[in-house]
């Protein structure tokens, strides 16, 4: 689903410092992959790229998404190809309210696959089903995007639009950041609940709480700009014991 | 020194006089005199007096049309039927250039509305709030005003209250208003100017409210072409617990001036005023504010958000008084401009006078392009980057209707906002 080789990137301004040195990743169908590091490795870059933000420049490498050329894609392609990044700090946009905002990406989604656009009261029982399964009242949804949010109510509000657009791969960056326990538990449930045969996961953490809630099938160690170390579930337990410092160590 | 005289001011002293007559005996005619005399002494505003440096009236205003005569109701109501209130159920009040017409207004439950001219007019609360001004257009439209309406709300008015100008010629109009609004009553106001397309206007208005009054007023400022040029000055008074929300919608083309002035005046008093502005093209956008904080515990919010492009100009001018008694005084003005392209122009000037020691005062100004961190969000869940930037855009100057609660009009105002939008934003 998604092959990552050889990635190399740079932070596009003057000093242009490179931030990826090689990174090589690949996620199959239906798995659900963790990528930890320690901060500043380049976690949160990664997810960037995928998802297609502006600043950084590739130097080296490839992304392909269903064996297509990611890199050569708009945002906007990526996500009604299937791409969906969970932020790790959702943007506030005042004046745009969220139902207009939902009901513009899914149908920009849908136009974009040449697949008709939802009725509104089919559009209205979708985003009910999904804002009830998270606890998402109403009212929020009234709101402008994220404008007035809580820190846990942005997060769930990120889960609900990954429900309501069915994305093939999943970029979650640091969505336990700024969580208590019981948004976690939350959140954990809406991912889990959207795990699926056909739907990947790229879980990007500084914890290994959250593992303990989404259960990833591969754990991967980004340090330095690169994969240093791939494992099993047990590798998060395992960072969690000993920390980061022998990843920090100068390449 | 005292400049050469104008066409454009001999041309209003030439109307003074030979309107002269006709005031005599009539209502107001001591204050006409009054104010156009202090009006013709200072002349017309120009860039050397400190309100008007980026607004020059004297070298803008060459060539007055000619005064509008009284329009035929016929003429009127088929201008009037080409555009509907813009809230379903409100209720018309009318005046074509310059003087009301009874026999095409209308006034809800508990809301009474008088010919300002008309003898039994009760006059009680008209000229209070501008005595002493020495505002220009306001002294102009003092001494020069054809008619207008007296308004008089008890309790609530039965329904929103749409107050309408209409100029039938290209012409010089100065009309008034007058509303006063009882102890607890309420009123919804939309103003709003029809008809011909290069009229020159020089409106004023003066709102008194009574203790716990609470009034919306929105005015639509949307000349139909480059001459238009629509001049307005809103007095206000904000007594103990009374809330004004007031907005200003400038779209459309042409010189435009808001100004308001309001006096907050009792304890627990809220004004709120928004400006929203699309200057796109030959507009000249100002908006003038200064408002007086004179009791404890009073508040005011004043929101201004501009968006320009092609060559547009926007002025904000906003200027906030704490009397040295009006103590715990919370007042907060901001505004925003949001630049279209590289070819237009915005000037924020705001002002604050403090003179209480124990308030909360505060005020910001921006002006840029658009945020790009919004931009990724939407694109990011797959909104083309025309559409996303296009939402932006209009969600940035939308957001001045925060006061707006009616939901059918604020959809009607934004989808004007979206409207003006659309000319320059794909």
């Amino acid at each position: 689903m998604l092959a990552i080789e050889n990635l190399h990137a740079k932070v596009d301004d003057e000093e242009g410092r490179e931030i990826l040195k090689g990174l090589d990743l690949e996620i199959w169908p239906g798995e659900v992959h963790a990528i930890m590091g320690p901060n500043g490795a380049g976690k949160s870059t990664l997810g960037h790229i995928i998802a297609g933000k502006d600043g950084y420049e590739v130097t080296d490498g490839s992304v392909k998404f269903m064996d297509e050329d990611l890199l050569e894609m708009e945002p906007e392609e990526r996500a009604a190809a299937g791409i969906f990044l969970a932020f790790q700090y959702p943007v506030e946009v005042p004046g745009v309210a969220t139902m207009t905002f939902l009901k513009t990406a899914m149908n920009a989604q849908r136009e974009a696959r040449g697949e008709k656009a939802l009725s509104t009261p089919e559009f209205m029982k979708a985003v009910k089903g999904a804002a009830d399964k998270l606890g998402i009242k109403q009212d929020m949804l009234r709101r402008p995007i994220n404008v007035g949010f809580s820190g846990g109510e942005k997060k769930r509000n990120e889960i609900m639009q990954m429900a309501l657009l069915e994305p093939k791969l999943c970029v979650l960056d640091e969505t336990d950041s700024g969580l208590d326990i019981d948004a976690l538990r939350i959140v954990s449930e809406g991912v889990n609940a959207l795990r699926g045969a056909d739907r990947s996961f790229l879980v990007i953490t500084h914890y290994q709480r959250l593992l303990d809630y989404i259960t990833p099938d591969h754990v991967h160690v980004l340090a330095g700009g690169k994969i240093v170390r791939s494992g099993g579930p047990e590798l998060a337990k395992e960072l969690e014991a000993s920390g980061y410092a022998e990843f920090m160590e100068p390449a | 020194m005292k400049l050469t005289p104008t066409d454009a001011e001999t041309a209003l002293a030439a109307l003074y006089d030979a309107k002269k007559a006709d005031f005599a005996g009539a209502p107001l005619a001591a204050a006409r005199e009054d104010a156009f005399t202090r009006f013709a002494e200072a002349g017309l505003p120009h860039r050397r007096i400190e309100a008007y440096k980026y607004t020059d009236l004297r070298a803008r205003l060459t060539d007055l049309p000619p005064a509008a005569a009284e329009a035929g109701e016929e003429n009127v109501a088929g201008i009037l039927a080409g555009y509907p209130p813009l809230v379903e159920g409100a209720a018309r009040i009318v005046i074509a250039n310059g003087r009301y017409v009874p026999g095409l207004s209308a006034a809800p439950a508990n809301v009474t509305v008088t010919s300002i001219l008309d003898p039994a007019a009760d006059l009680s609360a008209v000229g209070i709030l501008v005595a002493g001004n020495d505002d220009p257009l306001t002294l102009a439209n003092l001494g020069l005003f054809e008619g207008g309406v007296v308004i008089t709300v008890a309790g609530e008015a039965g329904a929103p209250i749409e107050i309408v100008h209409v100029a039938t010629a290209d012409a010089l109009v100065m009309g008034r208003v007058a509303m006063s609004v009882s102890a607890d009553g309420r009123a919804s106001v939309i103003e709003r100017t029809l008809g011909s397309a290069a009229v020159v206007e020089n409106g004023l208005t003066e709102l008194t409210l009574k203790e716990g009054a609470h009034v919306d007023w929105i005015r639509l400022v949307d000349g139909k072409s480059d001459k238009a040029v629509e001049l307005n000055s809103f007095h206000t008074e904000v007594p103990e617990s009374a809330v004004l929300n007031h907005l200003t919608l400038t779209t459309g083309l042409g010189l435009a001036r808001s100004q308001i002035f309001g006096h907050v005046v009792g304890h627990d008093a809220e004004a709120n005023f928004r400006a929203a502005t699309v200057a796109v093209g030959k507009r000249h956008a100002d908006n003038t504010l200064v408002i007086r904080h004179d009791a404890v515990g009073s508040r005011s919010t004043e929101i201004f958000k501009s968006a320009i492009g092609e060559g547009g100009t926007a002025i904000i001018q906003g200027r906030i008084f704490v009397e040295k008694d009006a103590q715990k005084t919370d007042s907060k003005m901001m505004s925003n401009a949001l630049f279209l392209d590289d070819t237009g122009e915005v000037v924020n000037k705001p002002e604050l006078e403090i003179f209480a020691d124990d308030v909360i005062c505060g005020h910001g100004a921006t002006s840029g392009d658009i945020d790009e961190d919004p931009v990724f969000y939407l694109r990011a869940r797959g909104i083309p980057e025309a559409t996303a930037r296009r939402l932006l855009t209009e969600a940035f100057i939308i957001e001045a209707l925060d006061l707006v609660a009616d939901e059918a009009l604020n959809d009607a105002l934004a989808e004007r906002i979206r409207t003006a939008l659309a000319a320059v934003v794909a």
